[in-house]
């Protein structure tokens, strides 16, 4: 068996004392901002970024990986105690744990979230385990044009993921490729949109893009209701679920690892996707769908699994073919870039202790957040009652520093400043980051490839359409934008995202 | 007139399409087999444009949602305090100017208690020191040339 030697080399590096030191500062850190009301993966991870810099590139993605799934599980904490879901995966967590919380079992929606997310970390390494091999074959042949076309295809299935209005979701991913173009041209080494600023020839620091963005525009919004009320969370007894919990959690954790696995994969797919998808298949397959906004755990056993699974494979797309499928995906880009390294079906062949240790990691992260979490839950509850002024404080210095420290140019927290600003605009605008981030990101390399296929094409554009992939994956793009673009199939999914 | 939240949004996103637009102009559009510079950023912020332009008219029906009014305080203060920070943080150091950063941008809220901003300042000065400079063992002086 190829995947268990891989494995068991994986543990060998993720298994040393540094790593696993480093993987539970992550996965704790992770938890501790991802829990504060407002603050969601996008932002927890943008902010603790910088921490990781100094670090060897597998430690430092080790890291940022119990980051991520730290400040998933975080979330979920708040959704469920407070229900203020800090992010989108978490809102579905919200209706029925929060239920389940005002009825005093708090507890046991906390322990069978975390139980939940365990079985489906677990499933899901063994997953990316089998799945990322062969599919980095298959990437290893693609060539200019495939790239153009399947990265065309991921931004067409964010947008049509992304809620509210589409016009201004396509609005948002232009304007996020065109900022992602500022520094200097590859091909000619030319400063593009650098207006003779020296700092931006290296590009716009996506730390200060992305916090800017997601975090301190956040900050203006919550302060727009601004009363200092402070929350009141009641104390959490009894963690242990109930026999009767545990027989009825045990199916959706089971179909919800299955779904949001699957759905994990898909561009455009990842966290958010695999919860709604998974509460609606719970209510709809349940004998009994009265009991679910009213406190069925199923309610929360389903969706936590799944967004962890779908947190979990989304990472397939990211590490095979260097390609994120979502906004987090696309700050792991960011952050394997920084540490110098490209993502794409190289890295497996040339730095496979990398690419296995972080595979690995996930599953040791698993673990610290299923040993963690439980018995500290009375230190996240005392976190939520921090006041949102001191919250407000506490963003806005972690931001400044750390993009002052990571980018150590002064220029790129004006910058921060400025996009701070804008991003709150589009948040009253009703635009949605999202696509904007993933965007940036992906703005250079689809710039790349559509010039290297160009060239490869001596000029014709219908190399697109005569590579048989690229073109069933253009096909399939335009078919997902049509589908979306229809009425009925909006309708749905308003109501998906209203539920 | 309302001004609604497509008419504010569509002009940020001409405003983009414009400045990048013209400014690709100016590169090397090259040729169909040798994409210059331009290109790729011409056809996009074409594409900006238009798009901007779409929304601004979305907006234009009398049902169209407003845009509403700003919380001034919270806006002013967030984006100003990184901006004192990165203007007073080679003359007072890390640690000094992160505290003059959470104080002043404490105060966004206007729940802010003086004792409590003060107490913030403290605090992130000293976290601040402990995880960049102590942990992380970045090298910006920690206290600046003032003392």
């Amino acid at each position: 068996m190829d995947a268990l030697t891989n494995l068991a080399s994986g543990f060998a590096v993720s298994f040393s004392l540094v790593n696993v030191f480093y993987c539970f500062l992550g996965v704790l850190l992770g938890t501790a901002i991802g829990v504060l009301p407002g603050l969601g993966p996008i932002t927890t991870i943008a902010l603790l970024l910088p921490l990781t810099i100094t670090l060897d590139p597998t430690t430092a993605l080790i890291m940022l990986a119990g980051i991520y799934y730290g400040a998933q599980y975080g979330g979920s904490t708040t959704s469920i105690l407070l229900n203020v879901p800090g992010e989108s995966a978490s809102v579905v967590t919200a209706i029925d744990g929060h239920q389940m919380a005002r009825q005093g079992r708090a507890g046991a929606a906390l322990a069978i979230a975390a139980i939940g997310s365990f079985v489906a970390g677990t499933i899901a390494t063994f997953f990316i385990a089998f799945l990322a091999p062969p599919l980095t074959e298959v990437a290893l042949r693609f060539g200019p044009p495939e790239y153009f076309s399947l990265m065309v295809l991921g931004l067409v299935s964010a947008i049509a993921l992304a809620s509210g209005s589409m016009l201004k979701a396509v609005a948002m991913l232009t304007m996020g490729l065109l900022l992602g173009l500022v520094g200097r041209d590859i091909y000619t080494g030319l400063p593009r949109f650098t207006f003779g600023s020296t700092s931006l020839l290296d590009g716009i620091d996506f730390v200060a893009l992305a916090v800017g963005i997601f975090g301190l525009s956040e900050i203006m919004r919550n302060l727009e209701g601004d009363t200092g009320r402070q929350v009141l969370v009641q104390k959490v007894t009894n963690l242990m679920p109930t026999r009767d919990d545990l027989r009825r959690a045990a199916g959706p954790i089971i179909r919800g690892t299955g779904l949001g696995s699957l759905l994990g994969i898909l561009p455009g797919g990842g966290a958010v996707l695999s919860s709604f998808v998974s509460y609606s298949l719970e209510k709809r397959i349940s004998r009994e769908p009265e009991r679910f906004s009213k406190g069925a755990i199923e309610g929360v056993a389903g969706p936590e699994s799944a967004n962890n699974a779908g947190a979990q494979t989304s990472f397939i797309p990211m590490l095979t073919l260097g390609i994120p499928s979502n906004p987090v995906m696309a700050l792991m880009i960011g952050a394997f870039i920084m540490q110098g390294i490209m993502p794409g079906p190289n890295v497996i062949t040339s730095k496979p202790d990398l690419f296995w240790g972080l595979i690995t990691s996930m599953w040791i992260g698993n673990v610290m957040l299923l040993v963690l979490n439980l018995p500290l839950v009375g230190i996240w509850v005392r976190l939520l009652t921090i006041p949102y002024n001191v919250i407000v404080a506490i963003v806005l210095v972690f931001s400044t520093v750390g993009v002052y420290c990571t980018a150590q140019d002064p220029f790129q927290v004006v910058l921060l400043a400025g996009f701070a600003l804008l991003g709150y605009i589009f948040l009253r605008s009703d635009c949605e980051p999202a696509p904007l981030l993933l965007g940036f990101i992906l703005g250079p390399l689809l710039e790349e490839h559509f010039r290297r296929s160009m060239i490869v094409s001596r000029g014709d554009p219908m190399i697109f359409i005569t590579h048989p992939l690229s073109a069933a994956t253009l096909t399939l793009a335009l078919i997902v934008l049509v589908v979306a673009a229809l009425p009925k199939a909006r309708a749905k999914r308003d109501e998906v995202f209203v539920e | 007139m309302l001004i609604s939240k497509n008419l504010v949004s569509g002009i940020v996103f001409v405003a983009m399409a414009v400045i990048f637009g013209f400014t690709s102009w100016g590169y090397k559009l090259g040729t169909a087999s040798s994409v210059g510079p331009g290109m790729f950023p011409l056809i996009l912020s074409g594409l900006l444009g238009i798009l901007g332009i779409a929304v601004i008219v979305s907006g234009l029906g009398k049902d169209a949602a407003a845009f509403g009014r700003l919380p001034w305080r919270a806006i002013a203060l967030v984006v100003a305090s990184p901006l004192v920070f990165v203007g007073s943080v080679s003359f007072l150091g890390l640690v000094p100017a992160t505290a003059l950063l959470a104080f002043i941008g404490a105060f966004a809220s206007r729940t802010m208690t003086l004792a409590r901003a003060a107490a913030a300042a403290v605090g992130l000065g000293l976290a601040v020191w402990l995880i960049f400079i102590v942990g992380l063992g970045i090298t910006v002086p920690a206290f600046g040339q003032w003392h």
